[in-house]
């Protein structure tokens, strides 16, 4: 049996153990807290090494020759990298995959002629646009009876899904144009070549200039256009906005450089011989990169 | 100042000479002993109360903001009459005379505040704007589109009305066209100047009125790229005095 005074140092000791203890959990708290409070996560580009989806089957602007990738997106990948001192490690992603490898974290950045749209920026940081580009038709080389947004009624269309190309195309001005979804590019191209089972192939312009490169027996419609412009953005999952904006400085200083002018005559030589005014028709303006880079929502 | 006491004279300062201080002791006196007496006590708390129901009664909605000094001095007011109520000590007549006063005064400004408000405040009307043309709205079709007030939007007069526009891109799921839109607007009602305005999405306008009209109609005009489609709506639409 223990007596009163040999019992007290004993209860202070164990007031003491009891007071450290919930000190300790409080620093174990503030600590997790504070983990929680870091809003950013390491840098995109800290390895040097930045993971990137891109197009396979696009000449001119995302293709596969010999495990090479080439195009205009490609050349953008790795110039606007390059200035944040990191490299691309480019792997292929289907136009419906888009989003999903971004989300799902299998790639850092998504450049594949990749759309900014209102719906895409709730889900998505974008830096761009890098190009801008309308809406087309591309035809058998041969084949005149295209020439005006009606002539297209009644005529099979081909599209591809995950693209805004075949969103334009639903809508009800567009109802008496037969329009059907093959899986990829590859597959439309093949109806309209190939199979024949297609009168056009609809997708941006850039994408159908950068297919007649490689398929000189099909042609873009001249002056043939449907909907609004698209806005090629690079893509990247939201909470990286300093590696955004990074992107964003970094592509605003490359598009108004000559460099932009020589790498898009470049990969996509049919343009500047189809378009005398390229420059201004597919170059974006600097207001623009910023009403869209790097926000929830298009600024005005 | 003289400290407050129990007999009718110890109220008379000992420093007063003359018969005008004594004329101003007597008032002062008059003052205290009807400040002081017991009947007296929730008189500032009622009159701050009927200010607050009245004010409740006559609310003209509005923006919170320009209600912030009403608040504040009928905050004052009920405080003061509040702590004046509570105060039971006999010989704080000082005290007791500050906080009726500041009660008092705090209500009446208060009050004429609220006046203010009512007469000159902002009235918002942002439910009442109807809008009539086809939409969505594009650059080639040279639709216009037409925001209009009625006539019970504008039962209180104001000089100028304060219109905040939305613009959308028609189809979210296709190319934005945002960055490259704005739009026109000018005020159709006669007898008033159109005074075109440009905004941006989310843009705001301001038009004076003029004379008093049955009806305000403002005209939107959209410029925007090729092929885009777009859909306007007011935000905020807000009556005001210039």
């Amino acid at each position: 049996m223990t007596t009163g005074a040999a019992r007290a140092p004993h209860g202070r000791r164990r007031a003491r153990r009891h007071r450290a203890l919930a000190a300790a959990a409080l620093a174990t708290l503030a600590a997790s807290a504070a983990a929680c409070g870091t809003s950013e996560p390491p840098s995109l580009f800290a390895s040097g090494k930045v993971s990137v989806g891109a197009k396979n089957d696009q000449p001119g602007t995302g293709v596969v020759h010999t495990y090479k990738f080439s195009g205009f997106d490609i050349t953008v990948a790795r110039q606007i990298l390059a200035s944040v001192g990191a490299e691309p490690d480019f792997g292929i992603v289907p136009s419906e995959d888009r989003s999903a490898v971004l989300t799902g974290k299998k790639k850092d950045l998504v450049v594949a002629t990749f759309s900014i749209t209102v719906d895409r920026m709730k889900e998505l940081d974008f830096a761009g646009p890098y190009a801008s580009t309308y809406q087309g038709i591309l035809v058998r080389r041969n084949d005149h009876r295209i020439r005006k947004p009606d002539d297209l009624f009644g005529k099979r269309v081909c599209t591809w899904p995950g693209t805004t190309s075949a969103t334009t195309l639903e809508g009800p001005e567009y109802s008496r144009i037969a329009v059907y979804e093959r899986p990829d590019a590859s597959s439309c191209l093949a109806d309209l070549k190939v199979k024949k089972v297609a009168d056009a192939v609809s997708t941006d312009q850039m994408i159908l200039y950068g297919f007649t490169q490689e398929n000189p027996d099909l042609r873009v419609v001249p002056d043939l256009t449907y909907g609004s412009a698209n806005h090629y953005g690079i893509a990247m999952n939201k909470g990286h906005r300093k590696d955004c904006l990074r992107l964003r400085d970094a592509l605003r200083e490359y598009v108004g450089s000559n460099t932009w002018s020589h790498d898009f005559s470049t990969s996509l030589w049919s343009i500047p011989k189809a378009d005398p005014t390229w420059e201004t028709d597919y170059r974006p303006r600097e207001e623009t990169i910023d009403a869209l880079s790097c926000r929830d929502r298009p600024s005005a | 100042m003289s400290r407050a006491g129990g007999g009718g004279d110890v109220y008379n300062s000992p420093t007063a000479h003359g018969d005008h201080s004594i004329a101003a002791n007597d008032i002062r006196n008059v003052i205290i002993r009807w400040v002081m007496h017991p009947s007296a006590r929730w008189l500032p708390l009622l009159l701050a109360c009927a200010a607050v129901v009245a004010a409740g009664a006559r609310w003209p909605d509005g923006p919170a903001r320009q209600y912030v000094l009403w608040g504040v001095l009928t905050g004052l007011s009920l405080l003061a009459a509040a702590a004046r109520v509570l105060d039971r000590r006999p010989r704080d007549a000082l005290v007791i005379g500050v906080l009726s006063l500041v009660s008092v005064l705090a209500t009446v400004g208060g009050w004429l505040t609220f006046q203010q408000v009512v007469a000159h405040g902002e009235i918002d009307v942002t439910g009442q704007v109807r809008t009539e043309g086809r939409q969505p709205l594009d650059e080639e079709a040279h639709r216009t589109l037409t925001l209009r007030l009625d006539a019970p939007a504008l039962a209180e007069p104001r000089d100028a009305l304060r219109l905040t526009l939305a613009i959308a891109d028609h189809d979210p799921a296709g190319p934005t066209c945002l960055p490259d839109t704005r739009a026109t607007l000018s005020l159709l009602t006669s007898g008033a100047a159109a005074q075109p305005t440009d905004v941006r999405p989310g843009g705001t306008a301001d038009f004076s009125l003029g004379a008093r009209a049955g009806a305000v109609r403002i005209g939107v005009r959209l410029h925007t790229a090729r092929g885009c489609r777009m859909d306007v709506r007011a935000t905020g639409a807000v009556l005001h005095d210039k």
